[in-house]
């Protein structure tokens, strides 16, 4: 690796977007450059070395000291087969393969699995369960779709090269491009994607039902009672309305402001709804804006090993899902468990301070290549290689197509993949519980 | 002055989201963007800092001029831990705290300095 070479097709590990076609170029065991990499993957590629843990390290007295993986493998396994309800969260930034231990972990212990999919499209999901989804592929977009629909997101920022490689910036062999497409954005803000779009529909912070419901009854060819809906006038839906039905091949793409509003997963359900009564009159598809690049990934490996996407509790001895009961958020801010297994993530920024407060006050275990503050919050800390650029394996891009992440440069030295790590806990799991 | 807290990603707060301790980290995420006309109504500028409170907590962030107005009454603040000390864990039986139309009490905060991370957490968290 002492001189340069240059490796293509990489695919990005960060967002849902899974774009195959990074070009790094590697030198001394270091990423040098990403081509064709947006401004996040960049930053992924790039700071791959900054702020990393290199030694696993446990509490002792209060106080952090660095071990060696076997006694921090064993320390987990105790508190973990120990635990009467641990709570194993995270695991849309690691590998299929490492999910799939997961899930056997999460049974041995009696605890609860749940991913980050809980404070992302969790509410979707529970969405799909009650009224379905009409979707495609990500190529189907790009070839066919003449009207694009970005509600309660901002591609611009969180999914950079979303348009370009699969929407209204994109060629596709029906659709050639900008010019063949049209662009509809709601949002709270006039973001830079609404900027970008032929229509910007400005609706008041948490009116979203409101305003997919309009849309449905004038669908249905029913008159609109109220004079404003959402903050804006009714007339501005029946318009709407005429415009989708007016479509070829309609996409809706929907983010959080659908699953983090008022409303959460009834929002979805409204949207799922309209675009199912759509393909009475057009084809018209939906897909949700999933963030984490394998989050997707996780809902499937969960559900093909348990039968449910995400907050799955196994402390009675099979898979029950219960979300608002058995997921991650309410678990730690009720108290409930006595233990956490983290893997690939950091609730102790990304949950609500009170529930952060609820799972520091119990032990920590965190699998993860950087310092974050919940590996400061944990009692033991196991290092690992960063999947998609240290370790290989599976990831699923947002529209459910698998693809394969690679491993393009080697860990810091004596670092070790989530899947070993995690393969290891549980076989010292196994043994403490008398191998059954 | 009332307000409504949106969070969300941003392309700072993402890029510097595996460097939790960086400086980068801290100007994307313990920011908020304001409105020109409400700076205006709160007798600010871009660059000063703002206390937002409501039932669950209360932190300094500082203003920043919006690029993305008119959106009155409307504060953006990136995904983290600066705005989670105002969000509700109740999920309303989703298993999804509310993390978009968070009411809020918005108002200057001269003198008042914006908490790092261990600051903010270290307090919270029992020196973790």
């Amino acid at each position: 690796m002492g001189e340069e070479s240059v490796i293509r097709n990489v695919v990005c590990p960060f967002c849902g977007c899974c774009c195959d076609d990074i070009e790094l170029t590697v030198s001394k065991n270091s990423i040098i450059s990403a081509k064709n990499a947006c401004a996040l993957s960049q930053a992924k590629f790039g700071s791959a070395r900054e702020e990393r843990v290199l030694r696993p390290k446990e509490r002792v007295n209060g106080k952090f000291s660095e071990t060696d993986y076997e006694r921090a493998v064993r320390r987990s396994a105790k508190i973990l087969a120990e635990a009467k309800y641990p709570l194993l969260w995270g695991w849309s930034c690691t590998s299929c393969e490492a999910q799939r231990v997961g899930v056997e972990l999460a049974e041995e212990v009696g605890g609860v699995l749940d991913n980050t999919t809980s404070t992302c499209h969790g509410p979707g999901l529970l969405a799909v369960h009650d009224v379905g989804e009409s979707t495609c592929t990500l190529g189907e977009v790009r070839h066919r779709a003449d009207l694009i629909i970005y509600w309660g997101c901002n591609p611009v920022h969180a999914h950079p090269r979303h348009m370009r490689r699969y929407t209204v910036q994109s060629e596709g062999r029906f659709r050639k491009g900008r010019e063949e497409r049209k662009m509809i954005v709601v949002d709270v803000r006039n973001t830079e994607a609404a900027k970008m779009a032929d229509e910007f529909i400005q609706i008041e912070p948490n009116g979203d039902y409101e305003a997919l419901t309009a849309i449905r009854t004038c669908l249905k060819g029913e008159e609109l009672e109220q004079e404003v809906i959402a903050g804006l006038p009714s007339t501005r839906f029946e318009k709407l309305a005429d415009e989708l039905i007016d479509c070829e091949f309609g996409v809706m793409f929907f983010g959080l402001g659908l699953t983090m509003s008022k409303g959460k997963s009834r929002n979805v359900d409204a949207a799922l709804s309209l675009v199912r009564d759509l393909n009475s009159k057009t084809k018209f598809l939906a897909m949700p804006m999933r963030g984490h690049f394998n989050v997707t990934g996780a809902n499937e490996v969960f559900a093909w090993q348990t039968g449910y996407p995400f907050a799955i509790d196994f402390s009675q001895g099979y898979p029950r899902y219960n979300p608002g009961d058995t997921s991650g958020v309410d678990i730690a801010s009720r108290g409930d468990c006595d233990a956490a297994l983290v893997v690939a993530s950091d609730p102790i920024s990304n949950f609500p301070l009170e529930a952060a407060k609820g799972l520091a006050s119990v032990p920590i275990i965190t699998i993860d290549p950087h310092e974050t503050p919940t590996t400061n919050a944990s009692d033991v800390v196991l290092p690992s290689a960063m999947v998609g650029i240290e370790a290989g394996g599976t990831a699923y891009r947002m529209d459910g197509v698998p693809l394969t992440l690679r491993k393009i440069i080697e860990p810091p030295e004596g670092v070790l993949q989530d899947t070993e790590i995690l393969s290891a806990i549980l076989r010292e799991v196994k043994n403490l519980n008398g191998g059954r | 002055m009332k307000a409504i807290v949106v969070t969300g990603r941003s392309l700072a707060q993402g890029k510097a989201k595996e460097k939790k301790f960086s400086e980068e980290y801290m100007k994307a995420s313990a920011a908020c963007e304001i409105d020109p006309d409400d700076l205006a109504s709160l007798g600010i500028q871009a660059g000063q800092n703002v206390r937002l409170a409501n039932g669950k907590g209360s932190v300094v962030l500082r203003a920043a001029k919006s690029s993305q107005a008119p959106h009155r009454g409307i504060v953006f603040v990136a995904y983290g831990p600066w705005v989670n000390v105002l969000t509700d864990p109740d999920s309303d039986g989703t298993g999804m705290p509310t993390l978009k139309g968070i009411e809020v009490e918005i108002q200057s905060a001269p003198g008042e300095e914006v908490q790092d991370l261990r600051g903010l957490l270290g307090h919270s968290l029992k020196g973790r």
